[in-house]
């Protein structure tokens, strides 16, 4: 019987909706192109609610960087350059100079599509998910990665209200496994790609904010488990 | 340990505002019909998704080679993890597997490439009626749904014809030509001259040649300018490794020590781009002089060797023989005089001429690359002469032709297979009826006296656009037309004009002009990058299935490898959104559904009987198999099962030296040319072609004489002199050749990373050469024509001749927005839009000067960053 050690309920609770609202923004900012209501939402504060800057230096100059961004900032006027950052890097048409799927890194060819792509697949449906768009849209973008992260999470939440704890324990150890075989495999190498070039202070900031919260989400599972003895 | 639990704490987060973000993004997802995310799955369905196994399917090689290969993919619910070739049968030299090469091989880098294109894609700052037409090629794009697309395109197509009619509209595809048509690019891109002087010459007769196991026969086969190795990938060297295993001597005319000569030649002649008619003549000279030609072959069955034999009309005096002699113009064409011109050695020439004509039997063959050069015709007329002065004709192990299109190289005789008909009815542009919808090869397009056919060669498209005015067929002088869009959503592989015709400068400067371009693709290629909007399409392995012809020898069958990836559509899918768009019954232009067409080309597939003189049914079809496939037709007996030869991926016609199929190409000809007229004015073999003369006239581009002479051409090796006497270089004073590239087939694969690694596209000179300009090997040198300048590493070589370089043809030209430079070494910034005979692109007879760069120098491609569009 899995049970919890030592803390209290509201605090694990918290600490999950953290991460809930962490990866809800992330895969927001990584799965389309950018929508202006969204983009209005991170500029009126939202992106100053991204948890664990004090713990973590990615974050913190991730923060920072967007927020230094959005100083000059104009909707109106700077929304289409925004938008065209994500389009040429993560759409095309031409050559993508930051591919956003994890078999661009991972495939020995750098191809979509692949044996690395049947692999996430199977871990989506492990949990019961699959793509919306399966077998059109590869499986492996970051977008589709994250929501992945996402709704596990929030079904840790969910049995956490229902004190399910085993199903807690198994849910946080997929994330586990998830994080260390897939997210934190290619995300440096894409952090790399986005930093060298994107033409804006956002995606910039976004993808240090990504790696950044992807390291420390890692130690939170660990610090999760630890809490949850057999 | 961190303790984030507590540390957490100290993150308040705002309720309300993570509650509001669901709305947010649902404005961004709407552009996909499917939408975004992960959905949940029952356990049931998921379990039966995690037990899909991997399957082996034929997965179709479909690219512009020319040529057709098995491809297998094993295939695991969509994701391809391995591809093999032909296993299907132990290779042998009579019966040999249909083994793909490194480009076949490299399909799946094609297929699921980061760089293929996903969504309908618009440009920033088009507008109906152009918008900023000067930001093509660099403008910004946007993602649009494909409901936006093809709303936009239909609407602007409409407005076109409506406005300006259909004459303003450039292009051809199913639904375009059901809506009017279109003006026509005519002319002729791959078999260069040739396609002419085939038809009026030899009535088409020397465009086959003897069967495959024949060539074994030969003592001597002559490869002029061709080079299989290379060109040709499939079977056509394996096949000429046996006629060489079989004893045969193989010698090969070129300006560059290919491949195929390092694998095949027994012996080489140098011979520059160009001036290959000079070094024919110059062999005829010999020939003559020496009387080591066919008198009687000639007499019997060509016309206009001599005065005695001329064709009924002609002058007498405008015979072969007088103007090899000099009889009438006082040059006579030694092999001095030819070498002054083709660099060949005149005892080389000599000794070549003396082989040829005492060696028998004896096959001479060229490719087209010869043909590739401004008034081409004459090359052609004159290998063909030369050919037929040695008597090598319709006898085993001896003829004179060119070599067919690619794959097709070595198969003569019949074909032993085939597919069916898709059923589709045809779609004449009413523009231009001549030719129905497919490629315009010029040899296909034979009629410029044709008034109902509007359209422009190749190589004045641009001016087309730029000048509004076009030369018309048949003297019918200079044609207005104010060209408004240029439409390109069609099927077919490597249409890519812009980046494929010649002078890309001028063609950017022309797609500036126009109010719309509009293509289909599945990646960015040239012309894509140059448009308005594009339009995401299937490749064929997202596609139902097609049964494809390679050789005469074998049938492709390919299958669905997955499903069309991100959004791409098929063509047929595409026309018939914009069909209903235009008010046109989509059911009209695409009576049967793709399914049923595949079905049709299995059902109406034909094998050749064993005897070799008729066709029956190739497959089996039963009840069943219709119940299954769900599409019309009848049960049938074939040899092979409906089923059995999908899964096989390939049928191929087993052979045997002596076997039924064998075809000796002329045969019943030259047994009785009387009985067995040719196909040409004469019914003979014509050296002296008035017809060939008069429709070239009709053409209305360059003229030439019935007989073969020598003219310098525009861009030849005269030009590269400022003073020809003295030997005096000028400006450009070195020749280019264009060769078929080992990264790409044309265009197409030139994105691909691992084609990139492996074939650097380096720029070869000679040695000596790049020594005397302080060149070092792989130096980044600078090559300027009178049309553009590209930028390239060097490779130094004794392989070339000196006054020779050579590049590959169909890297996707990357403009230097600052300098003008290519950085790519697309062939076709350097070789200029000359109008020549039939409209073929005079590629191989372009000059150019070389320097080392001053700028910086050129990463290799493989390191590239890759393409960005800004």
């Amino acid at each position: 019987m899995v049970q919890l050690q030592e803390i209290d309920m509201s605090q694990m609770e918290h600490l999950l909706e953290l991460r809930m609202f962490s990866y809800d923004i992330l895969r927001r900012v990584f799965l389309a192109e950018p929508a202006k209501e969204f983009v209005q939402a991170l500029q009126d504060g939202l992106i100053d609610d991204f948890p664990f800057r004090e713990e973590n230096r990615e974050i913190k100059e991730g923060i920072e960087q967007i927020l230094f961004y959005f100083k000059t900032f104009n909707l109106n006027q700077d929304f289409d350059d925004l938008h065209w950052d994500y389009t040429r890097m993560f759409i095309g048409p031409g050559r993508l100079p930051a591919p956003i799927w994890e078999s661009s890194y991972t495939n020995k060819d750098g191809l979509l599509f692949q044996e690395e792509t049947l692999e996430v697949r199977r871990f989506y449906l492990k949990h019961q998910l699959i793509p919306k768009a399966y077998r059109h849209e590869a499986d492996d973008h970051l977008g589709l990665e994250l929501d992945f992260m996402y709704q596990l999470s929030n079904r840790v939440l969910d049995s956490l209200k229902e004190e399910n704890f085993a199903e807690i324990h198994e849910l946080v150890k997929s994330q586990m496994s998830f994080l260390e075989e897939h997210l934190l495999n290619w995300t440096p190498m894409f952090k790399e790609k986005v930093m060298k070039s994107s033409n804006t202070d956002f995606y910039k900031g976004m993808v240090k904010i990504l790696t950044g919260f992807l390291t420390i989400d890692k130690t939170c599972l660990q610090e999760l488990l630890d809490n949850l003895k057999q | 340990m961190s303790n984030l639990l507590d540390k957490a704490m100290k993150y308040k987060l705002s309720r309300r505002k993570f509650l509001g973000l669901g709305a947010a993004v649902t404005t961004t997802a709407a552009v996909s019909g499917a939408g975004y995310g992960l959905k949940k799955l029952s356990s049931e369905a998921a379990a039966k998704e995690l037990k899909k196994e991997g399957k082996w399917v034929s997965a179709a090689c479909w690219h512009n080679c020319g040529g057709r290969c098995v491809n297998k993919a094993l295939v695991v619910d969509g994701v391809v993890v391995r591809q093999k070739t032909d296993d299907t049968h132990p290779d042998s030299p009579d019966f040999p597997q249909q083994r793909g090469c490194h480009r076949g091989r490299s399909q799946r880098h094609q297929v699921f490439g980061p760089d293929r294109l996903k969504y309908p894609m618009k440009r920033k700052h088009w507008e109906p009626g152009g918008g900023r037409k000067e930001l093509r090629g660099r403008d910004e794009w946007v993602r649009i749904s494909w409901d936006e697309a093809l709303d936009l395109v239909a609407a602007e197509l409409k407005r076109i014809k409506e406005t300006y009619g259909n004459k303003s509209i450039l292009g051809t595809s199913r639904l375009l030509n059901y809506y009017g048509g279109g003006l026509v690019r005519w002319g002729s891109s791959s078999s260069g001259a040739w396609g002419v002087p085939l038809e009026t010459m030899t009535g088409f007769f020397s465009w086959q040649a003897n069967d495959r196991l024949d060539w074994r026969n030969a003592k001597l086969i002559v490869m002029w300018g061709a080079n299989p190795a290379r060109s040709n990938l499939g079977n056509p060297t394996y096949n000429l490794l046996q006629a060489k295993k079989a004893g045969a001597k193989f010698i090969f005319v070129d300006p560059v020590v290919t491949p195929s000569v390092k694998t095949l030649a027994d012996q080489y002649i140098p011979c520059r781009p160009g001036t290959d008619t000079a070094l024919l003549l110059g062999m005829a000279y010999h020939m003559i002089v020496n009387n080591l030609h066919d008198q009687e072959f000639l007499d019997r069955y060509t016309v206009g060797f001599d005065a005695d034999h001329m064709p009924e009309g002609a002058d007498p005096k405008e015979n072969f023989k007088d103007y090899v002699l000099g009889t009438y113009d006082g040059i006579p064409k030694t092999p001095e005089w030819a070498s002054e011109i083709c660099g060949t050695d005149p005892d080389l020439i000599r000794s070549f001429a003396t082989e040829i004509a005492t060696t028998k039997p004896m096959i001479f063959t060229s490719s087209f690359a010869p043909a590739r050069t401004y008034r081409g015709q004459q090359f052609c007329q004159a290998f063909l002469t030369v050919g037929w002065m040695t008597g090598n004709v319709g006898k085993p192990g001896a003829g004179v032709w060119v070599m067919n299109y690619a794959s097709n190289q070595s198969y003569g005789g019949k074909t032993l297979v085939k597919g069916g008909s898709s059923g589709l009815p045809p779609a004449v542009n009413p523009l231009f009826p001549d030719a129905t919808y497919g490629p315009y090869d010029g040899y296909r397009w034979a009629n410029p006296t044709n008034p109902d056919a509007h359209g422009m060669a190749y190589c004045e498209t641009y001016d087309a656009i730029l000048k509004g005015e076009y030369t018309g067929t048949n003297g019918k002088g200079k044609v207005p037309c104010d060209i408004r869009l240029i439409w390109l959503v069609r099927d077919g592989s490597g249409y890519n004009f812009l980046n494929q015709s010649s002078d890309i400068n001028k063609g950017i400067e022309a797609f500036r002009k126009v109010d719309f371009v509009v293509t289909n693709d599945i990646v960015l290629s040239t012309i894509s990058k140059y448009a308005d909007i594009v339009l995401p399409t299937t490749t064929e392995w997202e596609k139902v299935g097609n049964v494809m012809q390679g050789n005469p020898e074998a049938i492709i069958v390919s299958q669905k490898v997955t499903e069309p990836l991100f959004e791409a559509k098929t063509e047929q899918e595409i026309d018939r959104e914009l069909a209903k768009r235009l008010g046109l019954d989509p059911d009209e232009i695409y009576p049967i559904s793709e399914k049923q067409q595949f079905f049709n080309k299995l059902a109406g597939a034909e094998v050749i009987t064993d005897d070799g003189e008729g066709y029956e049914p190739l497959v089996t079809i039963t009840e069943k198999d219709l119940k299954e496939w769900g599409v019309e037709g009848k049960p049938q007996k074939g040899r092979i099962g409906l089923n059995e030869l999908i899964e096989q991926g390939v049928y191929q016609v087993p052979r045997s030296p002596g076997d039924n199929f064998t075809v000796i190409q002329g045969e019943d000809f030259i047994k009785d040319p009387e009985a067995n007229p040719l196909n040409t004015a004469s019914g003979k073999l014509e050296i002296h072609c008035q017809a060939l003369s008069d429709k070239i006239a009709a053409y209305g581009l360059t003229t030439i004489p019935p007989i073969a002479k020598y003219e310098p051409p525009l861009d030849g090796y005269e030009d590269t002199f400022k003073d020809w006497e003295k030997k005096e270089k000028g400006k450009y004073p070195f020749q280019l050749v264009t060769v078929h590239y080992g990264r790409r087939s044309h265009s197409v694969f030139d994105n691909i990373p691992q084609l990139r690694e492996a074939y650097p596209q380096e720029f070869f000179m000679n040695a000596r050469d790049g020594k005397a300009l302080g060149l070092k090997d792989g130096d980044t040198v600078l090559i300027e024509s009178e049309y553009g300048k590209c930028i390239r590493p060097v490779k130094l070589t004794e392989a070339v001749m000196p006054g020779v370089v050579v590049l590959g043809e169909g890297a996707w030209v990357e403009i230097d927005e600052e300098t003008g430079i290519d950085k790519a070494g697309a062939t076709n910034i350097l070789c200029g839009a000359r109008l020549s005979g039939q409209g073929e692109e005079p590629w191989n007879t372009t000059i150019v000067r070389v320097e080392k760069y001053k700028g910086e120098p050129l990463k290799p491609d493989a390191e590239w960053e890759r393409r960005i569009i800004f």
